[in-house]
């Protein structure tokens, strides 16, 4: 975290010496390439009007184990650019429609060698300029059968910037964190009804570099280290249960002690064996009380949805469009209307550090356009204010929020959350939050209540899972979701809780906020990776960055669930080996 | 002369060292034999279809890869993987899961994660979770299959699907090699900076990999099986834009098990400057015409087009599939070759003439001891490459099984030997190439150099074709001017019709090694062959992308 600290410190404070790019090679060669790119033009066709050279240099080292025993330990070191050529102008230019987009590129030198990066970056500028060219021609023509094209701009004005933090740097210790992992690991020997169990680590130290055609030139540290325990057991009835916990911190040294982890680890697997007992769940609809983390995945989930806008790409007529399978934000037609109850404001604010002595994932100063981060208020005591926008302009949103900090489709950059913080003016006691629902569920004469305490994200869902909700989606008529409950109990009107396994939401999306009735005093910070897919699937390969979200628990009034209704696997026909003492 | 150990490798000795990723080989075995035994056991009381065979091979891959390119590193990333392959048939010998149907013989195996230390627990639950999945496939596959077969009408082939084979014991690790990658990063530096003095050329790079596989094999007959091999490989490529637009590209590897067999440094540095040099030859070579006409195959040439066109077509398996062309599939005891040609298929044979062939191995994926096979006799079809799936008259196995971890077992190419009766020196194979080219009133033939691949399809959906790739082909005029080299050509053809159109060979034998990818996913294979005049074979002329040159000049330095 001290290279983020300091961060700050530079930009406010000292402004960009010549000094700081001469003595930084990588960044030397991206600018002196980029003055030299602006001149490129093939025969009498147009010159680029915006050219960004970004580099990520990452270290990356990842760990699994399982039982006490290591199965991955490794160390990567590679420096991947990313390459803007635009043609055209802030109006109109090749990106955004279906012909758009960005092939993946070389690696660039981990040498700090000046020439061979020049070489690789003026390569790849050669190669993308001709794209553009093409990219624009054909989305000139998509556009010519068209009587009122759309005319959203394709790349919003943005000042330029000059960041430079020192370097990221992975302190981390892989040989320790062995240890750790296989030790953590082995606590599930314990648990032998667990069928599989695993513990791992990914810590991720990136150094983010960018230099632009409008000056902007960037360097900043951008990290993370995730841990992550998932475990499956099988239901007498063969069905699969599964349960997880991932602590997501920016900087490996602020990973739990030792002994905090024992104790997720702990409670990760007799959650899972209390869930192989639990009763199936039946089909639900009443008050549901989501409890802290619960109820910030809930957010996490529904404002990645609702609080970013996805663009339509040009297409040609009749041509296929990707867009057409694309859900669009269930806000997107209510701005200055109610879409939540007038006590609650949500606001995200990524230059926050902390909250209450709590380091925030998602904080970080510049986004990856070089857009400084802003501090955006998305619902106003109920009221849609704003959303998060990258330098893609959508509908009348022409001006970045410094939010860009993923690549997004058809050559754009997607916005993404960084600290969301959910506000209530009406607090409860969580005992008053229990209390509250216990008396909605007398008042509707209801056998019992739900509390959920955990969400299945990021979701660690297996595939069988992941067909089955396919299965669901598209009865449903492709209607959002919400990711599965993993710890849901039943609240009888005694105040006793039965946990139950296998509920599923039905349509779920940011309208249900609406029906919000209470919220409570204790905010939970939840830290997660993301890559802000509306189904945000842990480990899924894409480009991922890190996300907070600042939320209390929250009662909703009525939601619908239903029992999975998977087909059973049959149990394993032969008994798990005994597990060795540890 | 090499050096007894290459700079910047140290052998030693990996008995007894704690650091070392097979500290307890027989760990592993046992714990693999125990779990294996106790799910056999448990499943042929209780399963029905119940299984009548198990296996498990756990392949262990630790490897270090660097790479460079205009003297600049580009990477280096260290891996350590290990993981499980499971077989489970169920059914009979004579009929079990994995027969095949309508071109596909299933699919049951992943690439299960296994603890690299060997810890017990997690392996034993690794092992009973994925078999419980596989033997729930197979008991599916075996009762579809049964009805499907009932469905087809009487087929000919009645080739059983498992073969008989002895059980084997065998325990021999492969070295371990401790290497400097700092070491190393600076000699790939050093010779990659070598393209940094041909303007021309567009991408570039050098690349080294070391690589030590074990593979722990145990079966339910008695088998457990643990041997494996080191393999390393530096890899030299450029690629290059001829004034028209087509795109060039030039490459050069070594291969070794050993490291105390690769070159000097001085030798390695050599091979990168002609790539460098062949390849600014290249784009400023005229184009190839389309011909038909007499040529040389170098030896690294005739190899790969032996691999293509012959090895693939006597591959055990495509003769029981019927959605193959099934070329030689009745022609056993027949003609195929010219008679003085014979060629073995040898996976004992470790070296060729000082070079390592790496499609080397002691027993096959299946278990069967590695064994050379001749599988043609002064041009006489003898048979098939054999896994332990029987075809015709061949009831077993002949080592042949092989496959990718991941992947199913099939029949694959080893170290490909092609022999000759016919041989004459390179000089006399010239002077009768130029007879030849004269003789069909050509303007000149064709002399390949190098090759650096192939293709061929074999399935009955497609023509019956094969592509070998040229890297430098020369044009071979009949008056005596220099042979002119030439770009963008590729050889076409179809199989049997190229056989027999070979006239001679040359005495020369050389070396080709690779990974050859198929159905049973990229495995390492050699072959071997002396060069060979043809008397006719068809070129075309590459595809040509038009990429047009960079627009701006290539950066110049600080």
């Amino acid at each position: 975290m001290r290279g983020r600290f300091f961060a700050i410190a530079v930009l406010v404070a000292v402004p960009v010496l010549a000094s700081d790019i001469q003595n930084d090679t990588q960044l030397r060669a991206m600018v002196d390439e980029l003055a030299r790119a602006k001149t490129i033009q093939l025969s009498t066709l147009e010159k680029p009007y915006f050219i960004q050279y970004t580099s990520s240099d990452s270290e990356q080292a990842f760990l699994r184990a399982s039982l006490g025993g290591l199965l991955s330990s490794s160390r990567a070191h590679l420096r991947q650019p990313r390459l803007e050529i635009r043609v055209g102008d802030y109006k109109f230019d090749n990106t955004n429609s279906i012909f758009s987009g960005t092939p993946s590129l070389g690696l660039l030198p981990i040498d700090d060698d000046y020439q061979a990066i020049r070489t690789e970056l003026w390569l790849s500028t050669d190669g993308l300029y001709k794209a553009a060219l093409d990219q624009i021609t054909r989305k000139r023509n998509a556009l010519r059968d068209v009587m009122e094209p759309e005319n959203t701009p394709d790349l919003a004005p943005a000042k330029p910037v000059q960041v430079i933090a020192p370097p990221a740097q992975l302190g981390f210790n892989q040989k320790r964190w062995e240890t750790i992992i296989r030790d953590l690991s082995a606590h599930f020997c314990a648990h032998p009804d667990i069928a599989t169990s695993s513990v791992q680590v990914r810590a991720v130290s990136s150094t983010y570099r960018l230099a632009n055609s409008e000056g902007t030139v960037v360097r900043i540290p951008q990290e993370f280290t995730e841990l992550e325990i998932r475990t499956l057991a099988i239901a007498p009835d063969g069905k699969h249960v599964w349960n997880h916990q991932f602590v997501t911190v920016p900087d490996p040294s602020e990973l739990p002690s030792e002994q905090q982890l024992t104790k997720i680890v702990d409670g990760v697997a007799s959650e899972t064996d209390a869930l192989s007992k639990a009763p199936a769940a039946e089909d639900y609809t009443g008050p549901v009380l989501f409890e802290g983390e619960a109820a910030a995945q809930l957010m996490a989930q529904v404002l990645t949805d609702a609080a970013r806008l996805e663009r339509k790409p040009v297409a040609p007529q009749g041509a296929s469009n990707p867009a057409l399978g694309m859900l669009e934000s269930v806000w997107i037609t209510r701005m200055g209307s109610k879409v939540a109850p007038e006590w609650m404001t949500i606001v995200d604010d990524p230059r926050q550090q902390k909250f209450h002595g709590t380091v925030l994932a998602g904080a970080y100063q510049v986004d990856d356009q070089g857009v400084p981060a802003q501090r955006v208020t998305i619902v106003d005591k109920g009221t849609l204010k704003g959303f998060l926008l990258s330098r893609e302009p959508v509908g009348q949103f022409n001006g970045s929020n410094g939010h860009g900090r993923l690549p997004g489709g058809f050559g754009a950059e997607a916005a993404v959350p960084g600290n969301v913080f959910v506000q209530a003016d009406q607090p409860f006691s969580e005992a008053k939050m229990k209390a509250r629902l216990i008396d909605k569920i007398k008042l509707a004469g209801l056998k019992y209540g739900l509390i959920v305490r955990r969400l299945d994200f990021p979701s660690t869902a297996n595939f069988e899972e992941l067909q089955s909700m396919a299965r669901q989606l598209e009865k449903s008529g492709y209607s959002r979701t919400l990711n599965s409950p993993i710890l849901a109990y039943r609240v009888y009107p005694d105040g006793h809780e039965e946990l139950v396994r296998g509920a599923r939401f039905r349509e779920f999306s940011a309208r249900d906020l609406r029906d919000v009735d209470a919220a409570s005093d204790k905010p939970y910070v939840l830290n997660y990776v993301t890559n802000v897919s509306s189904f945000n699937l842990a480990d899924s390969g894409a480009d991922v960055t890190t996300s907070s979200v600042i939320c209390p628990s929250l009662l909703f009034e009525s939601l619908d669930l239903a029992r999975a209704e998977d087909e059973r696997a049959k149990p394993p026909m032969v008994p798990p080996p005994p597990l060795a003492g540890q | 002369m090499f050096p007894k150990v290459a700079a910047g490798f140290v052998a030693f000795v990996s008995i007894g060292l704690g650091v070392l990723s097979a500290a307890s080989p027989a760990g592993l075995i046992d714990i693999l034999t125990g779990e294996l035994n106790r799910e056999f056991t448990a499943l042929k009381a209780k399963a029905d279809p119940a299984p009548y065979y198990m296996a498990y091979e756990a392949t262990d891959e630790e490897s270090d890869s660097e790479s460079a390119s205009l003297g600049a590193l580009v990477n280096n990333v260290h891996s350590h993987v290990r993981g499980v392959d499971t077989t489970i048939r169920v059914g009979s010998p004579q009929f079990d899961n994995y027969h095949p149907y309508r071109g596909s013989a299933g699919r049951f195996t992943n690439f299960v994660s296994l603890s690299l230390d060997d810890n017990p627990n997690q392996i034993r639950r690794a092992l009973w979770a994925e078999s419980d999945r596989v033997y729930k496939l197979a008991s599916r596959r075996l009762l579809q299959l049964k009805t499907d077969q009932q469905l087809l009408a009487d087929q000919a082939d009645r080739d059983a699907d498992f073969s008989p084979e002895p059980a084997a014991t065998y325990n021999r690790l492969p070295e371990t090699y401790r290497y400097d990658t700092a070491a190393w990063a600076d000699k790939l530096r050093a010779w990659s900076a070598e393209f940094k003095k041909h303007r021309g050329i567009l991408g570039s790079g050098v690349s080294f990999r070391a690589e030590r596989d074990v593979s722990t094999f145990v079966n339910t007959e008695g088998s457990a099986i643990q041997q494996g091999r080191n393999l390393f490989r530096i890899e030299i490529e450029g690629i290059a834009l001829a004034q028209d637009g087509m795109d060039l590209r030039d490459s050069a590897t070594i291969e070794t098990g050993n490291p105390s067999q690769l070159p000097p440094d001085a030798a390695i540095q050599e091979k990168v400057r002609d790539v460098a040099t062949k390849l600014d030859q290249l784009a400023s070579a005229p184009p190839a015409e389309p011909m038909l006409g007499p040529a040389i195959l170098s030896g690294r040439a005739a190899a790969v087009f032996f691999h293509e066109i012959f090895g693939h077509r006597i591959e055990g398996h495509r003769q029981k599939d019927v959605s193959q062309d099934q070329t030689f599939t009745k022609m056993i005891g027949e003609k195929v070759l010219p008679d003085f040609i014979s060629v073995e298929f040898d996976p004992t044979r470790r070296t060729y003439n000082g070079t390592d062939l790496i499609g080397y191995y002691e027993y096959d994926d299946e278990g069967v001891k590695a064994q050379p096979v001749k599988v043609v006799e002064n041009g006489v079809l003898k048979t098939f490459l054999l896994s332990r799936s029987p075809v015709e008259q061949f009831l077993h196995s002949n080592g042949h099984g092989r496959r990718q971890p991941g992947y199913e077992v099939v029949s694959r190419q080893s170290n490909l030997i092609v022999e000759s009766s016919k041989q004459v020196s390179d000089k006399e194979l010239r002077a009768e190439l130029i007879a030849e080219i004269k003789r069909q009133g050509k303007p000149y033939g064709l002399y390949f150099e190098d090759v650096v691949s192939g293709y061929t399809t074999t399935g009955r959906q497609g023509t019956q074709a094969f592509k070998v790739v040229p890297l430098v082909v020369y044009r071979v005029y009949p008056d005596g001017r220099p042979d002119e080299l030439i770009r963008g050509v590729d050889i076409v053809g179809t199989p049997l019709a190229s056989f027999k159109n070979i006239l001679a060979t040359s005495d020369q034998a050389q070396i080709f090694n690779g990974y050859c990818g198929a159905e049973s996913g990229s495995i390492p294979v050699s072959a071997v062959s002396p060069a060979i005049l043809v008397s006719q074979i068809e070129t075309q002329k590459k595809q040509n992308s038009q990429r047009r040159p960079p627009i701006l000049p290539r950066p110049e330095g600080e």
